[in-house]
């Protein structure tokens, strides 16, 4: 009998089984059905349809003229009427106050949302143009909204640049107005997909695997059969993968066929990347719900490690730290497959990072609940 | 007299019944580490324990993204020198240009890709081993000479954002510094003061916004939402005097009072870890006071409506993740002020790092006091319509 239970296609028998059992499960669970797949088309649409703008919108700003001259005159002139971006431009008359009330007003209003900045035409404005071909230009620029900081430069060089064409009037200087490439790219969702697609995945399939084992009532029973634990875990990851691919193709399907999104690489390539990245949210999954004894621990490890993830690969950065995450792995790989036409052999060091993190949690999962777990015995 | 007496008994049930919460949610000892790991972790990793750009000093680089707070990257850039032309006598300006660049090569702050070949950048661009090319054009030296402007060619790869930031940085500040060892300052010599960025604490300046109510958000949402759901003795409740009004709050009250704690903690690490804000603590502490509580009412609504723990946390899952991808990349402004997490990062940055009045943002207030509510009213009219089961 031991050594029926034992033999390859007993065992098979049994994991396709388990397979069926969970899937089961699963998809009796409708809600859960309908949010895993409603999140990823009500997100993806959201983005698609909404307005996005790198440059925050209209600046404001305050032009301090001590000069009072034509040249300072047609310096503001410029930003109000011949310049490209969006500038609203308040000087002293407008408040009726001397240079040095409105100097200093715009001091109180600069970490207000009421300017972004203001720039100071100083007392000899027009004469240093005249005799020395150049003059300081004092800017003040408000940094706390750093959207509106990138605007309110961009825009000033635009304006002065106008103010220099208009005027004919050069010196020695050194400019550059990037171009970004590739230049379908500035398209939101285009931008944003690799990352999207990715912590998408990540959330929804990680956080319904963490109650997989945890929120398993029967599994207590289901041990009292000739059933190894290990058979249990992979039939877990097994059938939660099943989930995945369709999670994956209809996020793949919706981007490219409602919103247009183009990939430069194979569709099986992109679906394999993502695959091997789901099944890694997976076998984490499974990890955080065989450690922990309540629903609560397991959803809460699942909140601790995703808000970390976020925190490294958005803002933080740690070198050290950063590209050893899932994450940061399936984004870059979707960026060099999706758009930059690279094959799968091409983003092998991506691959075999997410691999080898799959295969260290999936060893520890079979470990762990193989020797150490102890609540089901 | 009896009214008040029944109003005494209420708030005694409430108060034995908030102690039973506090009981049942710190009993959880697992959970209530990550609950307290979280935030502390959050701002260690801000406040640059663990290195990043944390510490966020003034390198003198001065790029946009450092600004942000962000750590940045080693760019790869590619640089073209196309310039034959003369100008000044005995020196090579396009050369002095390269020079520069391989400086700060040296200085470990980005990698050159020299080349003459403008096809072969592109494809490195284009495969993502660079992550910008410079190209140096014809008549740069001459242009300089004769006191008129010359325009860099920069071409910038967009696809990934933390390239994007570091290679733009890189370059400003390259640029910056051969205009000023040569002093070609241009019609117009810029001096740009990068104001309200505070001395120290940087990161953690230009990061709590956004993960301050998060983390607020997410804990007290992703708790609230598991406990009517999951409280196994709330249906024997039925039998003792306590209405279904009163548990409801007792589970409001008690993890109000576990997240106030939370958010003191956070507070104070921040304080130490050198977060300077122009606004007041008090006023800090009461958006994050009311991100909590709207974070646990929308628990406690999910948690009303699910019928399974997993369906509570799926409810949060769909609440959360929508709320973040709305943050990062929505910008329609109804929309924004109906999510909690925007609406309590704009109160953060106006009211906390602004230090604007709270009375200037009093319909934000408005709009998260009328989500308690409603939220709160749907919350008790769902779970008082749940079969009590014994």
């Amino acid at each position: 009998m031991s050594i029926d239970i034992r033999s390859l296609k007993e065992r098979r028998r049994r994991i396709f089984s388990l397979i069926r059992k969970e899937l089961d499960t699963l998809v009796k669970d409708k809600v859960s059905m309908v949010i895993l797949f409603i999140i990823p088309i009500c997100v993806i649409t959201l983005i698609g349809i909404g307005e996005f703008s790198l440059m925050g919108g209209l600046v404001e700003l305050y032009i301090i003229d001590y000069d009072d001259s034509d040249e300072s005159q047609e310096f503001i002139d410029t930003f109000k009427y011949n310049t490209t971006a969006e500038v609203s431009v308040k000087v002293k008359e407008d408040f009726n106050m001397t240079a040095e009330e409105f100097e200093e007003q715009a001091k109180e209003k600069l970490p207000t949302e009421e300017i972004v900045a203001y720039i100071i035409l100083i007392e000899n404005f027009s004469e240093n143009l005249k005799n020395n071909k150049s003059t300081e230009l004092p800017i003040f620029i408000d940094f706390i909204d750093f959207f509106s900081a990138f605007s309110a430069q961009a825009s000033i060089m635009d304006a002065t640049v106008h103010y220099q064409i208009i005027n004919q009037q050069f010196e020695s200087d050194l400019f550059y107005f990037p171009v970004m490439k590739p230049v379908e790219s500035l398209n939101i969702l285009q931008i944003a997909a690799p990352f999207l697609v990715s912590i998408m995945i990540f959330a929804c399939i990680n956080l319904i695997t963490t109650q997989c084992i945890v929120g398993d009532k029967p599994l207590k029973r289901l041990l009292t059969t000739p059933t190894f634990r290990f058979e249990v875990i992979i039939g877990k990851i097994i059938s939660y993968s099943i989930l995945a691919i369709l999670q994956i193709v209809l996020i793949l399907l919706f981007l490219e066929f409602v919103f247009g999104i183009q990939y430069r690489c194979l569709f099986i390539e992109l679906f394999l990347m993502l695959l091997l990245f789901a099944v890694n949210s997976v076998v984490i999954g499974v990890f955080f719900s065989s450690i922990s004894s309540s629903r609560l621990q397991s959803s809460q490890l699942f909140l601790f490690f995703f808000i970390m993830m976020l925190l490294i690969t958005q803002i933080v950065r740690i070198p050290a730290i950063v590209n050893f995450l899932p994450l940061e792995q399936a984004t870059a790989a979707f960026v060099d497959l999706a758009y930059r036409g690279k094959t799968l052999l091409d983003i092998w060091p991506n691959l075999l990072n997410l691999s080898i993190i799959t295969l260290f949690f999936f060893v520890i999962n079979i470990v762990y609940f193989q020797y150490i777990k102890k609540e089901f015995v | 007299m009896g009214k008040l007496e029944e109003i005494k008994k209420s708030i005694f049930r409430i108060r034995g019944l908030y102690i039973k919460e506090l009981k049942v949610l710190l009993k959880d000892i697992f959970a209530m580490f990550i609950i307290y790991a979280l935030p502390v972790f959050l701002v260690l990793f801000l406040g640059g324990v663990f290195g990043g750009n944390g510490t966020g000093g003034d390198d003198g680089g001065g790029g946009l993204a450092s600004m942000m707070g962000g750590g940045l990257e080693i760019p790869t850039i590619g640089l073209i020198d196309n310039d034959n032309s003369e100008g000044f006598p005995n020196i090579d300006l396009s050369k002095i240009f390269v020079n520069k660049c391989m400086q700060y090569e040296e200085a470990e702050e980005v990698e050159i890709i020299e080349s003459n070949n403008q096809t072969k950048l592109e494809i490195l661009l284009g495969q993502g081993i660079i992550s910008a090319y410079i190209i140096i054009p014809e008549m740069f030296e001459y242009n300089l000479s004769i006191h008129f402007p010359t325009i860099l060619v920069v071409v910038i790869d967009v696809l990934e954002l933390s390239g994007f930031q570091a290679s733009q940085a890189i370059i400003d500040v390259i640029i910056e510094d051969f205009k000023e060892e040569n002093n070609f300052t241009g019609v117009f010599d810029y001096e740009i003061t990068r104001a309200n960025i505070p001395e120290t604490g940087r990161q953690l300046f230009s990061g709590v916004s956004l993960f301050f109510p998060m983390v607020i958000f997410a804990i007290a949402s992703l708790t609230g939402a598991q406990l009517i759901v999951s409280d196994i003795p709330k249906d024997r409740l039925a039998l003792t005097p306590a209405n279904k009004f009163e548990i409801i709050l007792s589970k409001l009250i008690s993890l109000q009072t576990l997240m106030t704690s939370l958010i003191l903690i956070l507070l104070i690490l921040s304080y130490f870890l050198g977060l300077q804000i122009r606004g007041s603590v008090f006023d800090f502490f009461w958006i994050l006071f009311l991100c909590a509580l709207l974070g646990i009412i929308y628990g406690l609504f999910m948690s009303s409506i699910a019928r399974e723990p997993l369906e509570a946390l799926q409810l949060f899952i769909f609440v959360f993740l929508f709320q973040i991808i709305a943050v990062l990349f929505v910008q329609n402004e109804l929309i924004l002020s109906l999510l909690p997490l925007a609406n309590t990062s704009l109160l953060i940055v106006s009211i906390a790092l602004r230090g604007q009045s709270p009375l200037s943002e009093y319909i934000y207030y408005l709009i998260q006091f009328s989500e308690c509510i409603i939220f709160f009213l749907a919350a008790y009219i769902f779970y008082k319509r749940k079969k009590v089961l014994l």
